[in-house]
């Protein structure tokens, strides 16, 4: 897995998020979302489009970090998942917890 | 190893993830599953895998966990073994799809595994260590997609008579399995009990592996009228004949008959040690077919499928109960006498099993409490059992083996079962080995758990799949290979008066078995 984020000015994390999100990786993503928050940027943008796998260990962490981003005013969006990483935020009821969009425009916009 | 089944050690640690998703990724799709099943498959597995390693091992405890991939031709069968600490399912809290931010993560791995696979199963093999089975079944067309609804129209039984015809009776050719279907369908509706025979392609690639040897009766102008087939597992030396149709306008004229005797036939040129049949009881008319075959009765399977007729049709055939079976068997090949310990209290209904078959048993003497003759209490200084269990979710039934004894046995079946009528399993039947003189001295106890007589599943010496018999020392009397079957039903109520038996003997039997009934 690679992860890699960028803080805008304007409150707004963008964390690009590659390969696997497992038990074993999961931990490296959670402390980027952890961070980013700690850093005041409530508002996380995930761009997921080079995401090939993600377990329930990843989906606990982005439902931590919205819980978080929730309270801070902000929240947590997810773009440019594959068909099978839709599937799976679709079966465990996600798409009604956190916007999922396709590309990085439409989930920059309306903040 | 056999060949059909991949195998793949590691350390439990969760870096070894991707290597067991790249097995199970190449293992599915070299079966043919598409990239969605393909994924689901590779997530539950990961799943399994990450639960296994976080919650099997105390923490720095350096352990392995080993990743078997069985295809057949239904479709994956994947199996992640651990020698860890014991898991408790019912410990597992529901995860809610629908809840809001602050909904409960913890089930959440397990619902995965769920949503993403046909099955599911948690198996604790006591001192042996855990298994999670998981299986996902390929999305083959069913016959519904081959044909109309109108081609696929319930026979007339009133039909006249076909033609004269002459029959040809031959091992089934692959283009016949859509008709070989269709007969079924339009016989039995979609009520067969092993859904199997509704998949043209799962009937031929079944017939290719051994687990299927399909006979078909054909007319001089080539149409299939008839099937019947054995089946079992490739390498069993005991098989199930049945899936047996005969058109209406073709019946009266031995096309049956044609057809068994090419099974039986075929059997016996494959060097089978016995054959069982199980008929019906809503009508007597297979039982008397079996008879005639000389197929005896040993045991009834109560409730063993569903009353429900699930298509359009034939809804006016619905059952007035869950369908229970007659366990029949022939022999095929003569074998020495060996010896069973039969539970005391039902030692003469088990003699009276074995005259009926024929078969060359000696009892134990009662009060025999072990193989050195040794009389006593249960035994606790075994090491380990060994319980197997084997679920049927299209029938809401499941098979509970008891292969070896041990300390905790009695606890697992019972927490077994719980588990199994918890998933909504309505009739869980338990096979106790024969051979194996601790059946004679459990026996009452598993009974205090509910079970009760169902009769005997006779088996050959060298029953073990796969391997030759285990060579019976000089002079000696080995024990017998046969199984004890017990029945538990947690949902149907047995009207026996509606049972239709055909013969004396089993007759005698469905009344002992109803004495037995807690529930009768």
């Amino acid at each position: 897995m690679r992860i890699s984020t960028s803080m805008g000015n304007d409150g707004v994390a963008l964390i690009e998020v590659d390969g696997r999100v497992d038990a074993h990786t999961s931990r490296r993503m959670n402390q980027a979302l952890q961070e980013a928050l700690a850093q005041g940027h409530s508002r996380l943008v995930l761009d997921l489009s080079s995401l090939s796998h993600m377990s329930s260990a990843g989906l606990r962490a982005l439902l931590q970090a919205q819980r978080q981003a929730v309270q801070d005013g902000g929240e947590v969006r997810v773009y440019g998942l594959n068909a099978q990483i839709r599937r799976i935020f679709h079966l465990v009821g996600f798409q009604d917890l956190l916007r999922i969009s396709d590309t990085r425009q439409e989930a920059m916009e309306g903040w | 190893m056999p060949k059909d089944t991949a195998v793949l050690t590691i350390p439990n640690d969760t870096s070894y993830l991707p290597v067991v998703s790249a097995l199970v990724t190449a293992a599915a799709a070299q079966l043919g599953f598409d990239e969605a099943d393909t994924g689901d498959i590779r997530l539950a597995v990961d799943e399994a895998c990450a639960h296994v390693i976080e919650t099997a091992f105390e923490p720095g405890e350096e352990q392995d966990l080993t990743i078997s991939c069985r295809r057949d031709p239904s479709g994956l069968h994947i199996t992640i073994a651990d020698k860890g600490l014991p898991f408790d399912p019912a410990s597992i809290q529901a995860y809610d799809a629908g809840g809001g931010l602050d909904r409960d993560l913890s089930g959440l791995p397990f619902y995965l595994m769920q949503q993403a696979m046909d099955e599911v199963h948690f198996v604790n093999k006591g001192w042996a260590g855990k298994e999670l089975q998981l299986a996902k079944y390929l999305k083959v067309p069913a016959i519904e997609a081959y044909f109309s609804q109108e081609e696929l129209r319930p026979y007339d039984v009133q039909v006249a008579p076909a033609p004269p015809s002459t029959y040809q009776y031959r091992l089934m050719a692959p283009e016949d399995a859509v008709e070989v279907a269709r007969c079924v369908y339009r016989t039995y509706g979609r009520t067969y009990p092993g859904e199997q025979i509704y998949f043209p392609e799962r009937v031929v690639a079944m017939n290719q592996s051994g687990e299927m040897v399909s006979a078909v009766a054909v007319t001089g102008s080539g149409e299939v009228i008839g099937h019947a087939a054995l089946s079992g597992q490739p390498g069993d030396r005991v098989m199930e004949v049945g899936q047996a149709v005969v058109v209406p306008a073709h019946r009266g004229r031995g096309i049956l008959k044609g057809l068994l005797d090419l099974v039986m036939g075929e059997a016996r040129r494959r060097g089978l040690a016995g054959l069982f049949v199980r008929a019906v009881t809503v009508h007597p008319f297979s039982q008397r077919v079996s008879l005639k075959y000389g197929f005896q009765e040993s045991a009834v399977l109560l409730g063993y499928a569903g009353r429900e007729r699930q298509m359009k049709g034939f809804a006016d055939q619905q059952l007035p109960q869950r369908e229970s079976l007659v366990h029949s068997y022939y022999p095929l090949q003569d074998e020495p006498s060996s010896l069973a310990y039969p539970p005391p209290h039902h030692r003469d209904m088990i003699a009276r099993i074995y005259r009926n078959l024929g078969l060359a048993r000696e009892l134990a003497p009662p009060g025999t409490g072990r193989p050195d003759g040794e009389a006593g209490p249960p035994p606790d200084d075994r090491p380990r059992y060994r319980l197997s269990t084997q679920v049927v979710p299209a029938l809401e039934i499941a098979v509970m083996a008891v292969t070896g004894y041990g300390p905790g046995i009695e606890l697992e079946v019972k927490g077994k079962l719980g588990e199994l009528c918890r998933e909504g399993i309505v009739t869980v039947y338990l096979h106790l080995p024969l051979g194996d003189s601790h059946t004679a001295l459990l026996c009452e106890r598993f009974e205090g758990l509910g079970f009760f007589f169902s009769g005997i599943l006779p088996m050959p010496l060298d029953a073990a799949r796969g391997r030759g018999a285990e060579g019976p020392a000089v002079g000696a009397i080995v024990p017998c290979k046969d199984l004890l079957c017990l029945q538990y039903l947690y949902g149907p109520h047995i009207d026996y008066d509606l049972l239709q038996i055909h013969s004396d003997f089993c007759q005698g039997l469905v009344r002992y078995i109803r004495a037995q009934d807690p529930l009768a």
